[in-house]
């Protein structure tokens, strides 16, 4: 059952021994709680975000990967586009070749020609110079020959001209040919480089995507590990929260109050709708007006903490009040004369 | 921060007693603002006022063209707000924090508070009121006067 007390009894009572030690148990209680608290908090937080890490270094592990495997596939891409260039020299080689040998043997019959063709001109010489020492039938013959070898040179110089043509033209497509050739061998040879150099990043990328998966597992772990000790000190602010209700009860029996979180509540003797309020807090914002510990305030049973007045023992005398009220009106303000002019 | 060093010092609580002052402090809450931060709003609806405690804040109001211009700035301890107090009208200029500035506020309810336990008191409080609006009147006579 509450004691109905008087504020000279509240505060009575707020000076005792008895009341500072409650109080000091209150404040370690509460220390104890809020430090608990922030702990807790903080290796929750350091948890979740070690989870959250985990799952980041998890994701970059495995876009990495992906990463890597982007990297063999331009390998391979590279290996199969080289092979067919590889391959499609071997066949241009062989067209090489053909070339060549046809180059060659037109270069022969080019070489052969060009001689008939000098013997051919010795003869219609010879033919032409036998000729003019001749007379008669024989003169008639001898032109006939000569007209036959000059036929003959006509023809000569034709197939030789035919195969010149040839040679220049099996000559211009070989060499077309040989830098087709050289052109496929030198694509071939980047394609080769660059592929190689794409697998080593391949092999260098995957490493990276390695460490980052074991990165993650040992943030797994480490959030693990944090949240255990959470949970750990979960249990210790449960106990601290425990211990502060257990403070906060004693005040119940031992003051005979009424026990709020923030306030102890006293009725007030010959007052049945209004009690006192004893603040335990220091707020400034949530209330009426700033609360402040230990601080004392009337409250309505309606209403309670919503709407605070400051506990005050009594109101000033009247005449108190009246001689405040004569000193300003009656003997002049600041103890200075009433200039004449003023309004 | 002395909350009762601060409102003796003001003219707001000119000869209040300790006890007056006590309460006052009291049922006052202290609000901090970064510089910039606007306190009020000319035209918003207000039932308190301020006392500066710390810093400087400037009293603004909007021309024709809606241009904020200042029209003079306050320091420790002088208090603001207390003519939408006294007439309930609107806030007549804006307030706005000039550098980090912490206030006292009292509301109309606080100093009905106020009224209730110390009557005299309060009566000096309207009574300083009066006489810093009196100041402000005469001020502008005198103004006015010389524009004539």
């Amino acid at each position: 059952m509450q004691k109905a007390r008087r504020l000279a009894e509240v505060k009575d009572l707020l000076a005792s021994p008895e009341f500072s030690a409650w109080w000091q148990s209150l404040s370690v209680a509460r220390q104890a709680l809020r430090e608990l608290t922030e702990q807790y908090d903080e290796l929750l937080t350091q948890a979740m975000l070690m989870d959250f890490r985990a799952e980041l270094a998890q994701k970059n592990a495995i876009d990495t990967l992906y990463r890597s495997g982007e990297h063999e596939d331009a390998a391979a891409g590279l290996l199969a586009e080289s092979t067919e260039l590889e391959n499609q020299s071997f066949k241009s080689v062989g067209d090489f070749e053909e070339l060549r040998f046809r180059a060659s043997e037109t270069w022969y019959k080019l070489g052969a020609a060009e001689r008939q063709l000098e013997e051919q001109k010795e003869q219609l010489q010879q033919a032409q110079q036998q000729r003019e020492k001749l007379q008669g039938s024989a003169r008639r013959e001898a032109d006939a020959r000569h007209s036959q070898r000059e036929h003959e040179l006509k023809l000569a110089e034709r197939a030789f001209r035919q195969l010149q043509q040839e040679y220049e033209r099996d000559n211009t497509r070989k060499t077309r040919v040989w830098d087709e050739v050289e052109r496929i061998w030198a694509r071939s040879a980047e394609m080769s480089l660059t592929m190689a150099e794409k697998k080593m990043q391949a092999k260098k990328v995957r490493r990276e995507a390695e460490t980052g998966f074991a990165q993650a597992e040992e943030r797994k772990q480490r959030a693990q590990k944090l949240r255990a000790e959470a949970e750990a000190k979960g249990s210790s602010r449960e106990q601290a929260n425990q211990r502060l209700t257990e403070v906060l009860t004693q005040a119940r029996e031992q003051f005979s109050c009424a026990i709020g979180d923030e306030f102890l509540y006293f009725r007030e003797r010959d007052q049945s709708q209004r009690a006192f309020a004893v603040g335990l807090v220091a707020d400034s914002q949530t209330f009426n007006i700033e609360v402040k510990p230990l601080a004392v305030y009337h409250v309505d049973r309606n209403r309670g903490v919503s709407f605070l007045e400051p506990a005050v023992e009594q109101p000033p005398s009247v005449e108190e009040g009246d001689r405040r009220f004569e000193a300003y009106f009656l003997q002049g303000r600041k103890g200075e004369k009433k200039p004449a002019a003023a309004g | 921060m002395q909350k009762l060093e601060v409102l003796s010092r003001s003219p707001l609580f000119e000869m209040l007693s300790t006890p007056e002052l006590e309460f006052v402090a009291d049922l006052s809450r202290p609000r901090r603002y970064a510089a910039g931060e606007i306190v009020f709003e000319e035209g918003e609806l207000g039932d308190s006022l301020y006392v500066i405690v710390e810093g400087e804040v400037e009293v603004l109001r909007k021309n024709d063209s809606g241009e904020l211009k200042v029209l003079t700035g306050l320091a420790a301890p002088a208090f603001f707000g207390e003519m939408s107090l006294i007439d309930k009208e609107y806030r007549s200029a804006s307030v706005r924090a000039k550098t980090e500035a912490v206030l006292l506020h009292l509301t109309a309810e606080n100093l009905a508070l106020f009224r209730k336990q110390y009557r005299d008191g309060f009566t000096f409080l309207v009574i300083n009121i009066a006489r810093v609006l009196s100041s402000r009147l005469r001020e502008a006579n005198t103004r006015l006067a010389s524009r004539l």
